[in-house]
Order: structure tokens, then sequence, then C-alpha cells
């Protein structure tokens, strides 16, 4: 077990590094000068010179990459072109909406995609099962940006029930913030509720053929009983497996949803970078969404691995 | 025979996709790829037979418009889908053979899994601006992934075949191997998958062209179609409506498409794997 | 659940109404462009004059809202010497945000760091004309021209001529310390910047305690914001198309007014084929600038015939030289010697008056043969590529400063025109101090450029503003890129 977990461990930690380089290679290694961007056409030779020392661009790619990676394990993340601030200032920031709106959405798409899942499969083949399927084969299809526009022409610009956008901080009070992110919230948990509902219906009915199911049902253990202290149970890992795998689309809706209902979030700024070409805060910023995205990856498959025994003897 | 007539699924995706894109490739083909002219003087035009769903803010009739960007936006995903089959089940099939060689590509697909393509298209479109070259690269490398896991799944279950490995051990060499056993028994797989993929994939370029990070003007496409008219969702709701249905439609179909070859495909693969020695 | 709605809706409705129920002394108000700093001698940005011009920074003269020069930091000024020197006596009692008072060595120190050869001031050809500022004390300074220059005080109002202080000039870009009657107080990145009220200002104190400008670039949230009372107002409201949404609400109102908007096909003159008159020529017959308006103002505005929006006093209304005409268009192309099929490139920054256009431009010329290739840059690229090293074959933008006809006599303008005609008419009307003088010379300049047709000139459009029916004060026509919040207050 574990060397199991140091396995896993590393095998991340190279990934990560991998993907490092590949960051920094797409975003450093391709021409144009960040200089002559920043101070403009008039700007001498002598002032581009200068900008290019304090923005640490007059070494090699390979002295700027390992600036880059120590900078970051001390949690310095360099300077904005476009803003010339910290970096780290600006990703922070921005992680007090994004994060509040992936926790409430991953949330509420466990909240409705579990339950819908389990009802669907012990209803298999019956009408109801196919209703479920159809809906979420429906929901499944929709355009997420489409989605999160014709929510808001319904609830906020024709109903009035919440905000049509826009979120300024949880300073003006809780309840104002959640109501902001409500429909957020919505629009991205609905695609992942659809996908969770399918994923949970098809590993239970996976559960419910087993033969320690069959045996125990054989043996007089009511339905009931089984279902909810066995089946469930075993049903509901591989579907925490299926989180992590699904975590770079809840990354993407995260993003499109926040540019949608214009939250000033981490999808907003990496937006608002790449059409500044604000290389420093994309760079820092699709580091750490990938850092992330594993890291969570990682802390998932191994709870997975604490639960599923059977798991234990293979490769991370 | 009898399966297929009764595979709803199938027949639905279908008409879905055939339903959007005849028209949109006869579309295509009647104006030469060109997008339809501008005519400032017939802005807003209402429904009527030259203009079947009327005219946008520019005069330009809606409902050639949304085709030809229907039509744009699918070449982009089929492209996509296709480098994603083509390079994952090679890799796909290298990692089903294990070794050093199959730990590896294993690994590589690890890393893929962290990378959305909206990463990779925000990365290619700050280095080198926004171009259809890197909206195809930024979803096909998203999709190689899973397609090497699939192929190595499907592979594997072949390979361990009893009469395989007896050929195996007779001398047959793994090209051999390859092309004559491993790929026709597992191709319902991929076909099956590509179907599912070409949803998601649409699904993607919607989003990335919606947010400026997929192919640049002027040939259009349902995303960016969309993030233009959305200002008229007040005054002109068609407008927001009809491309946003047209993306539904379309991923509806390769959806539905991938569970009715499902159906029709994976039994007789599931037969073969449980095939008694 | 339908109980649980309502309940969080009429707790944010009774959050509402209370903070109504007071008497309001902050205001917000939208803008479509975020700066890339606050420092007005870095960057041209238009939306760096919105946030500081007389609400942070104050330069010797400032504009009014009718365009008039009116004194500020300087109480008087004389001009001696042909025109060559000028006299100014300063405002006494006035410090900068810092604390630090203000002398004559700071005007001293701002107009000679404008025109240095290391300044990055966007007006840096202006300031190089200043050959000497003199202190003979504290309160008076004395500023020595090169030239005469007729329109010098005029210039003064510009926000790159801002007096700034040494210990603070360089950091003006992430916390910009000026004169004026707000303070800066904070800017949350991507989304808006807040002023206080300055409370030692040297001037009539601004009623409003507290400013916020929020960046709003999509028109639909601006709207949105603007309807649920989340903003107050939001001049040069950016999509004349949406309007309608204001229309009967209780609260808003949308007041249009003037601004020096010139939209123009800018052409690479040093490039073939655009350094033949007849293909400009050519261009401009091509283009319906009629129908453009439809589609990029809804239908309100100006056809322009030369580089001055209508808004301008020395605004001269030229006859209509190239109405549209593809035939002549056509012909003009083949004496030109430009074949049907020859390709063209069209770059265009990210703003939707940009892109729209040039879609519209691009279909026009199609129709006369010619095959346009639509490129759309981030504004990084097109100030770098276009604005900067003047590489393009055509743009389309629009060109917002004031009386600005003057770029074309810039050595480095990024289109490449150069006229020993204009130039010489533009030296006189340089170096004359006389009204009507100056009139006519600018009406000959305008004429010149009309015939010269050195870009497309397009189409001029109203500014609207959108507001809270209980604001007074606000600009409504824009002189200078600013919204100047001194005097903006809320009625009861």
């Amino acid at each position: 077990m574990m060397t199991n977990l140091a396995s896993a461990i590393s095998g991340r930690l190279v990934v990560l590094t991998v993907a490092s380089v590949i960051v920094f290679a797409l975003l450093n290694l391709l021409p144009g000068d960040p200089a002559t961007v920043m101070l403009g056409l008039d700007a001498s030779p002598d002032s581009i010179a200068a900008l290019h020392h304090q923005l640490g661009l007059d070494v090699s790619p390979a002295t700027r990459y390992v600036r880059w990676i120590s900078g970051l394990l001390h949690g310095e993340a360099g300077t904005s072109y476009a803003y010339d601030v910290p970096v780290r200032g600006l990703i922070f920031e921005r992680f007090q909406s994004t994060l509040p709106l992936i926790l409430l959405a991953t949330g509420l798409a466990l909240l409705i995609g579990l339950p819908t899942g389990a009802i669907a499969a012990t209803h298999r083949g019956k009408g109801l099962d196919l209703a479920v399927m159809a809906t979420l084969q429906f929901l499944k299809s929709i355009p997420d940006f489409w989605l999160a526009m014709m929510m808001t022409l319904l609830f906020s610009l024709t109903l009035h029930w919440f905000p049509a956008g826009g979120f300024t901080g949880w300073n003006a009070g809780f309840f104002t913030g959640l109501r902001a992110l409500f429909l957020p919230t919505v629009a991205l948990a609905i695609p992942q509720a659809a996908i969770t509902a399918r994923f949970m219906r098809s590993s239970l009915i996976d559960v419910l053929n087993q033969d320690f199911i069959r045996t125990a049902r054989a043996q007089g253990y009511s339905g009931k009983g089984v279902l909810w202290k066995v089946a469930i149970p075993n049903a509901l890992i591989p579907v925490l497996t299926l989180i992590g795998i699904q975590l770079p689309v809840l990354v993407t809706g995260a993003i499109i949803v926040e540019s949608v209902f214009n939250i000033p979030g981490c999808g907003k700024l990496l937006l608002e970078a790449v059409n500044q070409r604000d290389i420093p805060v994309v760079q820092n910023l699709v580091m750490l969404i990938v850092a992330g995205v594993l890291l969570l990856n990682l802390a998932l498959s191994i709870v997975v691995r604490w639960l599923d025994p059977r798991l234990a003897g293979e490769r991370a | 025979m009898t399966r297929l007539r009764t595979n709803r699924s199938l027949i639905a995706g279908s008409a879905l996709l055939l339903a959007c894109l005849v028209p949109a490739t006869l579309t295509w083909i009647w104006r030469s790829g060109r997008s339809p002219l501008i005519d400032i003087a017939h802005r807003y035009a209402p429904i009527s037979f030259s203009h079947p769903l009327g005219t946008d803010p520019f005069g330009r009739d809606i409902a050639s418009y949304v085709l030809t960007g229907a039509f744009n936006s699918t070449v982009i995903a089929v492209i996509a889908v296709t480098l994603a089959t083509v390079i994952g089940t090679a890799l796909g099939l290298v990692a089903a053979y294990g070794g050093v060689r199959g730990k590896a590509v294993m690994s590589t697909a690890d890393l893929g899994l962290a990378f959305p393509p909206i990463l990779i298209a925000a990365m290619l479109v700050t280095a080198q601006g926004a171009s259809a070259t890197g909206e195809i690269l930024a979803i096909a490398l998203f999709g190689i992934p899973a397609q090497i896991r699939i192929t190595r799944q499907a592979a594997h279950s072949i390979l361990v075949l009893d009469y395989i490995a007896a050929a195996r051990m007779a001398g047959l060499n793994s090209i051999d191997t390859i092309l004559r056993h491993v790929l026709p028994n597992i191709a319902p797989i991929l076909i099956v998958h590509a179907s599912t993929s070409l949803a998601l994939a649409l699904l993607s370029e919607a989003g990335l062209s919606y947010l400026g990070l997929g192919a640049p003007p002027p040939q259009p496409d349902l995303g960016r179609t969309l993030a233009s008219y959305q200002i008229h969702i007040f005054d002109h709701p068609l407008l927001v409506a009809i491309p946003g249905v047209t993306v539904m439609v379309l991923v509806l179909g390769f959806n539905l498409l991938g569970d009715g070859l499902r159906d029709l495909l994976e039994r007789p693969f599931n037969r073969l794997k449980g095939q008694p020695s | 659940m339908k109980s649980s709605f309502a309940l969080l809706t009429m707790a944010g409705l009774s959050l509402g109404t209370s903070a109504l129920a007071q008497t309001r002394d902050t205001m917000s108000i939208g803008v479509s462009i975020e700066p890339p700093g606050l420092d007005p001698t870095r960057s041209p940005s238009e939306a760096i004059g919105t946030i500081t011009y007389n609400n942070v920074f104050e330069g010797l003269t400032r504009l009014d809202r009718d365009g008039h020069v009116q004194p500020l930091l300087a109480r008087a000024w004389t001009v001696s010497d042909e025109g060559r020197v000028y006299h100014f006596t300063l405002q006494e009692n006035v410090h900068f945000h810092d604390g630090t008072p203000l002398t004559c060595e700071n005007v001293r120190f701002s107009l000679l760091r404008a025109g240095a050869t290391s300044s990055t001031n966007p007006d840096r050809t202006f300031f190089t004309n200043i050959a000497d500022v003199s202190c003979p004390d504290t309160t008076h300074a004395d500023i020595t021209l090169k030239k005469a220059h007729g329109s010098f005080t005029y210039e003064l109002t510009w926000n790159d001529a801002s007096i700034l202080s040494p210990s603070s000039a360089d950091k003006n870009a992430s916390h910009p310390i000026g004169t004026g009657p707000f303070l800066f107080q904070a800017w949350q990145r991507g989304d808006h910047v807040t002023l206080f009220r300055n409370p030692d200002y040297w001037g009539k104190a601004p009623e409003l305690k507290a400013v916020t400008f929020r960046f709003m670039p999509d028109p639909l949230a601006a709207s949105n914001a603007l309807l649920a009372g989340e903003l107050d107002a939001y001049p040069s409201f950016p999509a004349p198309e949406i309007l309608g949404r204001f229309a009967g609400n209780p609260n808003l109102k949308v007041v249009r007014g003037t601004f020096p908007f010139k939209a123009i096909l800018a052409l690479n003159n040093a490039r073939r084929p655009f350094n033949d008159l007849r293909v400009r020529q050519a261009l401009a017959y091509a283009i319906d600038r009629k129908a453009l308006i439809q589609a990029g103002a809804d239908g309100d505005g100006t056809v322009l015939q030369s580089h001055m929006a209508p808004n301008d006093p020395d605004y001269a209304a030229l006859p209509d030289r190239y109405p549209y005409n593809p035939e002549r268009a056509r012909e003009l192309l083949k004496e030109a010697g430009i074949k049907p099929g020859t390709q063209l490139t069209l770059s265009y920054p990210p703003i939707t008056y940009a892109r729209d256009t040039s879609e519209i431009v691009a279909a026009y010329l199609e129709q006369v043969g010619l095959i346009v290739t639509l490129q759309p840059l981030e504004w990084p690229s097109w100030l770098g590529r276009v604005f900067g090293q003047g590489s393009f074959d055509m743009t389309v933008i629009a060109h917002t400063e004031p009386h600005d006809i003057g770029i074309y006599d810039r050595d480095n303008i990024y289109f490449h025109y150069k006229n020993p005609q204009f130039h010489e008419l533009f030296e006189q009307y340089e170096a004359s101090d006389n009204a009507e003088d100056r009139h006519r010379l600018s009406v000959a300049l305008q004429d010149r450029l009309a015939q010269d047709e050195p870009n497309v000139f397009l189409y001029s459009r109203p500014r609207d503003t959108v507001l809270n029916r209980r604001i007074s004060g606000l600009w409504i026509d824009q002189q200078i890129a600013a919204c100047p919040m001194a005097d903006v207050t809320w009625q009861p």
C-alpha cells in the first residue's frame, strides 16, 4: 500500500514537471517581445533593455524556466505584463469567487445526480428509467454557455429572481454573495449532474448484478436493506473516480460560466489575460489549474483505494 | 436487421444528424464555402420564402448563415476527432502490448487528463493568436488520452484470447496480429467511441469559439455566431435561439448515434470476448 | 421550495430599498475598457482619462464641458515674446494626495519629463517644443517655447500634461497621486477602480464621497447592471442597438451627446497599392458609408469627409466627394492596374464597432473584385504591429481624440501619410494665433485630406449616456476622454 502510494505520488510529480515544461515552452519560445508591447511605440532601446532586465527576459530560456519554477516553489508567480502588479495577488483575488462556485456546483451536481442515477438503476428498464435516461441525454447535449444565457433570460431578466450577473465579493454579505452565485452554480451543475446520474446508474446496475448481492437477496435479506447498506456504498466508489476524471470538464465549465455571468473569477482572469497577451498570468494560472486538477485527482484516487480494498494491489 | 429496425436511438440520432448536416452541406456547396452576403438595406427582414428564418443585423440570411456555421463547426470537430482516433488508437495499441513503451504511453495519457481543451487553446491563442489549427489541436489533444485508454482495454481483451495467443506463439508478428485480429475486432468499440467523441468535440468547439478561442472570422461557426448575436437576446430572441438549438441538435444526434451504435455493434464484441475456448 | 425563493427575493429587495432611502453620496459608473495602468504619461488609453482626468490629476489648464480652455492649477497667465513665452501664476495652497505641496518645481519637472528623450508620453512630440521652464518663485512658472504655438494652453489641458510630483510620478500606474478632488482608493483588477473624496482639496469640495468606475465591456451585462440598479450611469454606452431596453424605465434615461468619434478605414500609404491615389479613391467609392451607419450606429451618425468630427468648432461640412459608386470604383481600380482578385488584409482591434465595420467593409470591397482577409488582433498586437510599427494593409479604427488633424503631419504616424502641401498648411496653422485665420486654415487642412483621401473617412456617431434620472452634472458631450465627477450630484 505504501509503495503504491509513493509511486502514485512520484508519478504525478513527473507528470506535473512535464506539464510545466510544456506550459513554459508553449508560452515563451514563440516569437514576440512583451517589452515593446508594454512600453509602446516610441520606447528607446535603453528603456526596452531596462525592462527586459526588470522582467527577467535578458537571460536564456533555461534560466528563465528554473527561475520560474523556483519562484513558484517560494510562492512567487512573477509580475503581470498588463497590470504591472504581482500575479499572485491577482490570482488570489479571483479565487474567492471561483472556488465557491466550483465547490457549490460539485455539491449540487452530486445532490441531484446520485439519487437520480440510483432511482433510474432500481427501476431499470421501466418507464421511469427510460424517461430519466432520455432527459439526461438531452441535458448532456445542451451547450453550457447557451443554458446559462437562457437561464439569465428566464430567471433574472423576466422573473427577476436573481441578479443577471456580476459578483461583488462576500463583503456585501453572505446571502447576497450566494444569491449572485446561484444561477452560475446551477448552470455549471446541470451538465455535471447529468453525467453523474448516468454513471451512478450504470455503476449501481453493475453492483446489483454481482454475485454477492444476488446471494444476499437469495438468502432472504430485504431488497431495501441490501440496496442501502451494500449496493449503494459499493456503487459510489467508481463515482468518486469519475469525479476525478471529470475535473477538467468542470474547470472548462467554470471558465465559460464565469464569462457568461460576468463573474470576476479565475476563468475571466484567464480570458482577459489571453486577450492582453499577459503571458505571466496565463502561464501561472494554467499551471495552477493543472496542478490543482492533478492534486485533486491524486487525492481522490487515494480515497478510492482506501475505500476499495480490491484496488489496493493495482498499479497507480 | 430486426435489431436495426427497433434501435430507436440509432434512428433518432441519424435523423437529427441528417436533418441538420444535409442542408448544411448543400448550403456550403451552393455558396462554395463563403458566408452569406451582407445586405444592410435588408437587415432584420422577417421570415419569408427567400429568407426562411429572416435576416440578421447585417442583412445576412440567418438560415444559410447558421447552416454554414454548422458545417464549419462539424468539420472542425470531425478533423479533431479523426486526429485523436488515429493517434490515440496507435498509442493505445502500443500500450496494450505493455513493456516500457506501454508504460510510457500510459503516463503520457495521465498528462493529457490535466489539460482540458480550453487551457491548451488559451495558451495557443496567447502565443500565436486565434486559428482553426490551434482549435483543432486543442480538441484533439484532449481526446487522445481517452482514446488510448479505450483502445488499450479493448485490444488487451483480444490479445489475451487463446487463439490469438496461439497464433502469436506460432510466429505471427505484432503488426500482423494487430491488422488481422485486433483492429477488425475492436473496430466496433472505436466507432462507438468516435461518435460520442464527436458530440463532445462539437460542444468544445462551440464553447471555444464562443469565448473567442476558436477559429477566427469571417468563416462563421456556431459558437461565434451565438456570441455575436447574444446582444439581441431581447429584441430578437430567435437570433440566439437558432444557433443554440442547432448545436444541441448536432450534439444530441451524435450522442444518440453513439448509443445506437453501441447496441448494434458492441454486443457482438462482448460475445466474442466471452467466447468459450 | 417556492416560498424559499420568495424569501430570498424579499431579502434582496428589502436590502435594496433600505439603501435607497438614505441620501446617496456614492456613485458607480460603467466604463467599457479597463485601463492598462492609471498613468496618463505612459499610455494613450482613453480609459485612463475617463477615470483620472480632473478627478485624480490636474494640469495647468482644463477643458470645461463646452470644450473651452479654463484655468486650473494656473490661476492666470500672460504671453510675451511673440507667443514664445508663457508666464503662469499658480494656485496657492495646493497639495498632492501624499501631502507634498505644489510648487513651480512640479510644473518644471512634469513638463520637461514629458518631453525628455526617455519619455513614454503619448504626446511627447508636443512637449519637445518646450525649451525651458524657469521658476522665479514657488508660485510662478515661465515656460519658453522653441516655436510659437497658438494652441499651447489648449494642449496643456490634456491629461498627459498633468502636473505630477517627482516623489510619486513613477508609481502612478498602479497608485496615481495627483492634486485632484478625488483620491485613488483601490483597483480590483478586472472589476473596478474606486476613488474617495479628497478631504483636503484646494478647490470646491465634491459632494460625492466615493465614486466607483466598473469595467463592463459587454454591453449586455452593462445594460443588465443598469436595469438592476447596480450601475448608476454608463457614459458613452457602446451598443446603440439595445438602448431601447431603457425606454420606459422609471429610474433611467438616455441622453444623447456628441464626441469626437471618427471611424476610419486607415490605409498604409507607404505600401502598394495604397500609395496610388486612384486606389484610395476607389476604396472610398466602393463603400456605402450610409449603410455602415445603419449597421454600426443604428442609423444615427454622420458620414465623414475628412478627419474632423461634427462637434468640433472647426468642422467644415464638405461636399461628399466619394458617394457610393461601385462602378466608378471598378474603373479606378482598372486604371490603377489592380486586377480583380487582388488580395488585401484588413486588421482590426477587438471592439464591436471595429469588428462589425470590418466585416461590412470586406463585403463591399469584395463586390468590386478585391479579396479581403480579415485579421482580428488583440489590443497589444494592434498597438504594437499596426499603431506602433505601421506594418499593416488596412485597419478599421475610431480616433476619439479631439482636434487631432495634426497627426497627419507626424513623421511616425502609423498610416505613413506624407504630403508637402498639407505640411505647409499645418505649419501656418500652428504658428497662427488669430482665431479667424486658424479656422480658415483648419478648413483648408480638412479639404486637403478630403482630396487626398489618405484614409477612407467613414462616419461619426453621437454619444449616448445612460444614467439615473436623479443624477446631475455628468458630462454628456465628450470634449476630451474624461468623466469629471467633482460637480456630479444626486438630486433629491
